[in-house]
């Protein structure tokens, strides 16, 4: 493979999210250029991934501008579009691995000429079709979001096949804004031993993979924190977020700071001058001295100030997969419809909140008229949290605090995948059971491995009555859904043979077109137990991506490219059914069939 | 308006008018090379064989280098436009055009005749300067309706809660929609209902002035909220439309332009001196001195915009015999009781005469002549009065004459309609009259004493009525609509850059246009040449079009979805 082509143009936030795709496609393709293409605004972000051998910036919001500016005629606009496709390069790329997960991106991959792609792309007939399986789950868990608990990181890095540990973000901070944010500590009057060195880094231990980290020491390297006594640990704050529902008030981050400079801390502000309005609410809150940063960051410095920092309270940002990109530990702030599970920070120890409530997390499409969320999280509970990570605590006592919320710490399973594991133990959900049952079907199916750790999970959960109340009613649903896939498999299976045979598919078209109209009587009905019986709905979801991505011309061909479709489907009931028994209640003394796959 | 006619030096006649010389006094066939050059010059990059228009006639010195030097080079066909009939028939008189006249087409007209538009490239219509001095609104309108070729606007019309103005804004909305334009026209009709009732609940002067302007800037409200959420590339008010100056203000700056046409008699109402400075453009029904006033009052961009007729509505009827009879009379007057016409048409009460409209006392000398005791009279009974009655009378509106207003100017709506109608009416001299209507097109009076002259001339000549009634309307149909006012308004508009370049544009553009554009050998024309059956094409029909298109989706369609997606 010589030329390789990353569709990146996403946020900062993603960049860094998809720098171990990077790191992987590069160590299975050593010799292949890396073409990346990004937003104009977030090309710092490249400068500090050395995996890159090119790259090429669309100012999309120029591109918006010219394509819309209906005084230019049309053949202006398009010879414009025109031009900046023709910007990647003539191509024909060996791979094209598209992270834009949208039309806007599929018709990238249309326009660029390819031999292989993974991700979004449209087929010669102009239909959408998702290449590559990790993507397609991608997809997957975009529309059943509650079931999922796999990282975004993990879901688009494992699409290069051959990875065994956990990923690793990368960030590499220049010597230049190093010297930078030396200097502007220093002017602060932050002095070298308040920092975090460098030479312990959190949660990127991918020597450690798989195992749980037992270490009690400060996760910052330094000598300790004691109360009151320097040295002072350097906390960072991050009020802002690019979508507003996504941020915790202001004025309680002015409160944390408050309390965490009460309790020895040196707190600094972060955010960009669009934040401005915000970060002076956190000030005057807070009534306290703070190193103040706001506006004064490019994304490079924004690296190196966090490398000295010990710890970053943030809501959902850019900024806290830098942190974790540059070692730096995270308590992460969840509310309305950002997930950890799905973008928390990537590393082993990071902590998150989030809400316990019914509704979180919402949908993206939600609109909520009161967003309660963002008002459940206590500030004392997130100044518990942060002042546990600083000691490097690996729980925090149970009390009053978190009656309102769930606290979450990151590890890695034994395929090294981030999980995150309650701090608390809970009882067990409907949900959080198909969760839990979800993360092994589709690491065995599309890992090969379940990854299971169900010895640690039954630690997590308050078992009891409960379990047998939650996985009962999701038997018979896997059941059916299996038992049509099955029958799916068998009818193309059939039509693949019979266009196969001498004489064509004309030679039976009779026959086959009645089995036809039998696999469209058995889609509608497996789409009707995905509706009335929920939790089959992301394998049903998975199903679909798969049909759409049959191609071809042939009947035989394509009769049998939908009876594997089938067959996957089969198999992922049925491995949903096995493991809704990895959690059998250690009371009942029945043995976990947690490994009995079925295939 | 005369034209003066001078000596050049080189002795050539060189037209003057309102002191503006229209050629080079010391040599206008060199001046007219010079000119003719540099417009072929910027032919040149043009399409070869499509029609060029030269606005401005003068005496033709700089047409005819530039006639020959595109005959020379196998151009199209080239069209003059002149407005003014005193420019044509002095250089008529000076047999300035003898040898050009089978050479160019010669056009008049506030707006260009429909095969002209169609046909000439906005690039191709060329501007004699000199000319346009004269009339630079009108110059700049004319030339603004070629640069609005395939130009889709949004229009936000506002008209007032009530009154003489509120069909007006329906009629201009429906003109913008036969341009092809989306047009909504904010109908506070509905809303008159409550305005008048406030004054209901108090008889004191002040507190109704206080409410009513309470009302206007709620209505105002209504009209920002309403343009924020439709996005127009305009806001169209009519006069005594309920938009305070702090609206107007508003709609600037969320960038939305403001254009409002004064179809009422600036001395007779003040209240434009507050808003035409806030306006972007202002279209006063009054030319001369309205223009000089509202300039002075801070109006950026004036231009006097004649009112019209529709067609649509205004039209010749078939009436029943019972129709007939209750609208019918030898001679009849629609409108409101202004005090003139109180004084003046009581003069006509020896013959069968009959009073339409609002406010007249059924009382008097005219008991028995007002109908319907003085109530308002709907639009389609007013078109049934026209069609019914054998003289209608039309006496300019005025609070302080006797009569007939010597110095009256404006020509009202009332005189457009009744035309349209195909009827007959005698109407008072108006200044602004001779450039609208012909001699044998309208009928005038001067007094009383005229205008009974008049009435029984007319009543006893049907034949003459039918032929001046038929001729009118013909001008009606070919120069005075809605539709040919907001063409002129909306070239205007573009020409001062009152709308944005990119205002509009909904995407349309002609096909042939675009297969030159895109280079008659390339992938993309080879493309868009299946298209050709249609005039115009946009891109959303591009798009619609791959959608339901079966085959491989080529590089070029990808191109056009992916355009579609980044927002085109």
């Amino acid at each position: 493979m010589k030329e390789i082509l990353v569709l990146a143009i996403t946020r900062m936030g993603d960049l860094i999210q998809q720098t171990p795709l990077l790191s992987a496609l590069r160590a299975r393709h050593p010799d292949a250029r890396i073409t990346v293409l990004v937003e104009e605004k977030f090309r710092d972000v490249c400068g500090g991934v050395p995996f890159i051998d090119r790259i090429v910036a669309w100012d999309k919001a120029g591109l918006v501008r010219e394509a819309s500016d209906s005084s230019r005629s049309l053949v202006d606009r398009l010879r414009s579009i025109e031009a900046a496709v023709r910007e990647i390069g003539p191509g024909p790329f060996d791979l094209i691995v598209n992270m834009i997960h949208s039309q806007f991106g599929a018709l990238i991959v249309r326009l660029v000429p390819h031999r292989e792609v993974w991700g979004m792309t449209i087929d010669d007939e102009g239909y959408r079709a998702i290449r590559s399986p990790w993507l397609r789950y991608f997809f997957t868990a975009v529309s059943h979001r509650r079931l999922n608990t796999f990282n975004l990181v993990d879901m688009y890095r494992l699409n290069v096949p051959g990875q065994t540990g956990p990923g690793r973000l990368v960030f590499d901070v220049s010597d230049e804004a190093r010297k930078w944010a030396g200097e502007f500590l220093g002017e602060c009057g932050v002095r070298s031993s308040e920092r975090r060195g460098t030479s312990s880094e959190f949660g990127v231990r991918s020597s450690e993979a798989g195992s749980s980290r037992k270490d009690p020491s400060p996760p910052h390297g330094g000598g300790g924190w004691v109360r009151g006594k320097p040295p002072a640990p350097l906390v960072a704050i991050q009020p802002g977020a690019s979508k507003e529902e996504r941020r915790w008030p202001p004025e309680r981050f002015g409160e944390l700071a408050r309390t965490l400079a009460g309790a020895g801390c040196r707190v600094l502000l972060l955010g960009v001058e669009g934040e401005r309005p915000s970060a002076e609410i956190v000030k005057r809150t807070a009534g306290v001295d703070m190193i103040d940063a706001v506006g004064k960051t490019s994304i490079d410095r924004l690296g190196a100030l966090l490398e000295n920092v010990s710890l970053l309270v943030t809501n959902d940002t850019g900024t806290m997969h830098m942190a974790a990109a540059v070692g730096t530990g995270v308590l992460m702030l969840s509310m309305c419809h950002s997930n950890p599970f799905e973008t928390g920070p990537y590393g082993e120890g990071h902590w998150a909140v989030s809400p316990r409530l019914a509704c979180y997390p919402c949908e993206f499409s939600t609109e909520c008229p009161d967003r309660v969320c963002t008002r459940m999280i206590p500030v004392e509970a997130v100044a518990c949290a942060a002042k546990a990570m600083l000691t490097g605590a690996e729980r925090v006592d149970e009390g009053p605090v978190w009656a309102s919320v769930d606290l979450w710490r990151t590890s890695f399973d034994p395929n090294g995948l981030l999980r995150f594991r309650p701090l608390f133990k809970r009882s067990l959900t409907a949900e959080r059971m198909a969760q839990l049952v979800y993360a092994r079907t589709w690491a065995s199916f599309l890992f090969g491995k379940p990854g299971d750790a169900a010895e640690e999970e039954r630690e997590d959960y308050l078992g009891g009555g409960l379990l047998e109340n939650v996985r009962a009613p999701m038997v018979r649903p896997f059941e059916m859904v299996a038992e049509k896939a099955g029958r799916g498999a068998a009818a193309a299976a059939e039509v693949a043979r019979l266009a196969g045979e001498a004489g064509g598919p004309g030679h039976r078209l009779d026959e086959i077109e009645s089995l036809g109209r039998a696999l469209r009587e058995l889609d509608a009905g497996i789409e009707r137990i995905a509706e009335t019986e929920r939790v089959t709905a992301p394998l049903v979801r998975y199903f679909l991506f798969l049909k759409e991505a049959i191609f071809g011309a042939d009947v035989a061909g394509l009769a049998g490219q939908t009876a594997a479709a089938y067959a996957d489907l089969e198999r992922l009931a049925k491995l949903s059914g096995t493991f809704l028994h990895f959690l059998e209640d250690p009371a009942s003394g029945a043995p976990a069939r947690q490994h009995a796959l079925t295939s | 308006m005369k034209t003066e006619v001078v000596s050049s030096r080189t002795g050539r006649p060189v037209p003057v008018v309102q002191g503006v010389t229209l050629h080079s006094r010391y040599d206008p066939v060199a001046e007219g090379e010079a000119w003719a050059a540099a417009a072929a010059e910027r032919l040149k990059s043009s399409e070869r064989q499509s029609p060029s228009i030269v606005l401005g006639l003068g005496f033709g010195y700089h047409i005819r280098p530039l006639v020959r030097m595109i005959e020379a080079s196998g151009g199209g066909p080239v069209a003059v436009w002149e407005p003014r009939r005193e420019i044509v028939e002095a250089a008529r008189a000076e047999r300035a055009l003898e040898d050009l006249s089978p050479r160019i087409r010669l056009i008049s007209g506030r707006n260009p005749p429909a095969d002209v538009l169609k046909e000439t490239p906005a690039e191709q219509v060329l501007v004699h300067e000199p000319s346009s001095r004269l009339d630079p609104g009108l110059y700049d309108a004319y030339r603004g309706q070629f640069m609005n070729r395939g130009r889709r606007f949004r229009v936000l019309v506002v008209g007032p809660l009530y009154g003489g103005t509120l069909e007006i804004a329906g009629y201009a909305a429906r003109a913008l929609r036969s341009l092809g334009h989306e047009a909504e026209w904010l109908d506070f009709s509905t809303l008159a209902g409550p305005f008048h009732s406030v004054n209901d609940f108090t008889k004191d002067p002040a507190h109704r002035s206080k409410l009513n302007a309470l009302y206007a800037q709620f209505c105002s409200g209504v009209i920002v909220a309403r343009a924020l959420d439709y996005k127009p590339d305009l806001v169209f008010s009519l006069a005594q439309a309920p938009l305070i100056p702090e609206a107007i203000d508003e709609l600037r700056r969320h960038g939305i332009p403001t254009a409002f046409w004064f179809v009422e008699d600036f001395r007779h109402m003040a209240y434009w001196k507050g808003l035409v400075s806030r306006y972007d453009a202002v279209f006063p029904f009054q030319a001369g001195e309205c223009l000089a006033e509202m300039g002075a009052a801070g109006a950026r961009n004036v231009h006097y915009l004649p009112a019209a007729a529709d067609p649509e509505i205004h039209r010749p009827l078939v009436l029943s015999r019972a129709e007939q009879e209750t609208f019918g009379s030898d001679v009849s007057f629609m409108g409101a009781a202004y005090y003139n016409r109180r004084r003046m048409l009581t003069g006509l009460i020896d013959f069968d005469f009959r009073i339409w409209g609002e406010g007249w006392p059924d009382a008097g000398p005219l008991e028995g002549a007002v109908q319907r005791n003085g109530a308002r009279i709907a639009a389609e009974d007013a078109v049934r009065i026209y069609n019914a009655t054998k003289i209608n009378v039309n006496l300019h509106s005025s609070a302080y004459h006797e009569g007939v207003n010597p110095v009256g100017d404006s020509v009202n709506p009332r005189t457009f309609e009744i035309a349209a109608c195909g009827g007959f009416q005698l109407v008072d001299k108006r200044s602004l009259l001779p450039d609208l209507f012909g001699e044998d097109e309208m009928a005038t009076f001067d007094d009383l004493e005229t205008l009974r002259d008049g009435v029984r001339r007319y009543l006893a000549d049907p034949e003459a009525r039918a032929a001046m009634a038929e001729r009118g309307r013909a001008r009606i149909l070919a120069e005075h609509t809605y539709t040919h006012r907001m063409a002129e308004m909306f070239g205007f508009l573009t020409t001062r850059g009152v709308l944005k370049p990119s205002a509009g544009s909904d995407g349309y553009e002609r096909v042939e246009d675009l297969v030159r554009l895109a280079g008659r050998e390339s992938e993309i024309s080879a493309y868009l040449s299946r298209f050709k059956d249609r005039e115009r094409i946009s891109l959303d029909e591009i798009v619609a079009d791959i959608r339901k298109g079966g085959g491989a989706l080529s590089r070029t369609e990808g191109l056009f979805l992916l355009l579609k997606e980044l927002g085109g």
